[in-house]
């Protein structure tokens, strides 16, 4: 079978594992290929790659960024929505009170709704970007997040809700004032 | 073993409210000046005085939604410069509030509304339903039991609201105007009401503009005008002009 028709093909394509996937490796991947006989050359990308990665790096960081600021946007909406709550409730919040309520009483319903609201929105939200990536399955090969970013998102969701409802109710409900 | 050793804290109660040099001022606006009163246990006390003089400003600072900007209250054993985030609504289950404006919630039925005190601080279920059934009771309302607030008349609102006050046996039952929105021969029951209640042993703190609701035999009169108590007998100079 590998007779003198047998050629190696005139290139190899190389994968690399997630780990190795950084300009220096790779780099240094390449030299140690390059002195393998019979390599006359190895190309990598060495011209575009530093830049490419250091695009890479960047577009991490707006994710964080924007991740970030989704997480503060969201906070303020709950909260926004609890002081809402409350001023609606004020009545009862108000005779609560004055009848003896412990603050925890008083605050419970409020975080319960802090908390479903930012369980509901986190569970739409990833019902949504299940729906896209399905449409988009036929067209770019990627993979729905991984269960433990599910889950991830959905107790993201949970706590951006009660931290911004526990916000929403320190500034609107009553206390004894000097 | 000495009083400070003692696992737990005696509030000695000799007397109901006491206002010792109070001030309350409001954006800068004094509301009380070097106000000092004192109300005792099942005392029936009446605070008078002409609108803005000060008197809910005292109601609100003895159930401690506001504090005095100086001095110091002191009710059921509770004193404001000494009270710990747990005082307040500890002290607040101690006090029955009425309001002119009757304040029941919309949304809850008559029975709902005078159960939510004892809600408020963890009763049973059934204690709850026994007290409330008892009380409805006694008041003449228990065929209103499932009405909501807008299908009784202003009587019978302030009557439930009376009830609400008293459903968690309150050492002081305080009661702002409660017959401002009432007509005569209903304020007349209201105020019966409130004597009874006073006969029973409870203190009634009860402001209103017009003393002469309550007969002298069975009220103290305190008289308020612009932030300072006055000599009752200003009453009548003031009614006079």
């Amino acid at each position: 079978m590998m007779g003198e028709d047998f050629h190696l093909p005139a290139s190899l394509q190389i994968g690399l594992l997630p780990e190795w996937r950084n300009t220096e490796r790779i780099s240094t991947l390449a030299a140690s290929l390059s002195g393998f006989e019979g390599v006359s050359d190895v190309v990598y990308g060495e011209d575009y790659l530093p830049g490419l990665t250091g695009l890479i790096g960047t577009l991490h960081k707006l994710d964080l960024f924007a991740g970030t600021i989704i997480l503060v946007g969201v906070s303020l909406v709950v909260a926004g929505a609890v002081r809402l709550a409350v001023a609606r409730r004020s009545l009862t919040v108000e005779m609560m009170t004055i009848m003896g309520a412990s603050d925890g009483f008083v605050r419970a319903p409020f975080l319960f709704e802090g908390l479903l609201s930012g369980l509901a929105g986190s569970v739409g939200g990833l019902l949504f970007t299940y729906a896209v990536s399905q449409i988009l399955s036929g067209s770019i090969d990627h993979s729905f997040l991984p269960g433990r970013w599910i889950g991830g998102v959905i107790l993201l969701g949970a706590a951006t809700g009660l931290a911004g409802s526990w916000m929403g109710l320190s500034s609107s409900l009553p206390s004894p004032r000097k | 073993m000495g009083p400070s050793s003692m696992p737990f804290r005696f509030r000695a109660v000799t007397l109901m409210i006491r206002f010792d040099g109070v001030y309350r001022s409001y954006s800068e606006w004094p509301a009380l000046e070097d106000v000092s009163f004192s109300v005792e246990p099942g005392e029936f006390v009446v605070l008078t005085g002409p609108s803005g003089a000060g008197k809910t400003t005292i109601l609100r600072l003895i159930w401690m939604g506001d504090l005095p900007s100086r001095g110091r209250v002191e009710v059921a054993g509770y004193s404001s410069d000494r009270m710990r985030p747990a005082d307040f609504p500890a002290l607040r289950r101690k006090i029955g509030v009425v309001f002119q404006d009757f304040k029941l919630l919309p949304d809850r039925t008559v029975f709902d509304n005078v159960a939510l005190p004892l809600q408020v601080a963890g009763t049973s279920t059934r204690a709850v339903r026994k007290r409330v059934f008892s009380l409805l009771g006694e008041m003449g309302l228990s065929h209103r039991r499932l009405s909501m607030p807008h299908e009784l008349s202003g009587g019978e609102q302030q009557r439930v609201a009376v009830a609400r006050a008293m459903v968690a046996h309150p050492s002081v039952l305080l009661a702002d105007e409660p017959t401002g929105n009432l007509d005569p021969v209903v304020s007349r029951r209201v105020i019966e009401l409130l004597v009874e209640i006073n006969r029973s042993g409870t203190a009634v703190l009860m402001a209103t503009h017009d003393p002469r609701q309550i007969p002298p035999r069975l009220a103290r009169l305190i008289f308020i005008e612009q932030g300072r108590i006055k000599d009752p007998s200003d009453i009548q100079s003031v009614e006079a002009r």
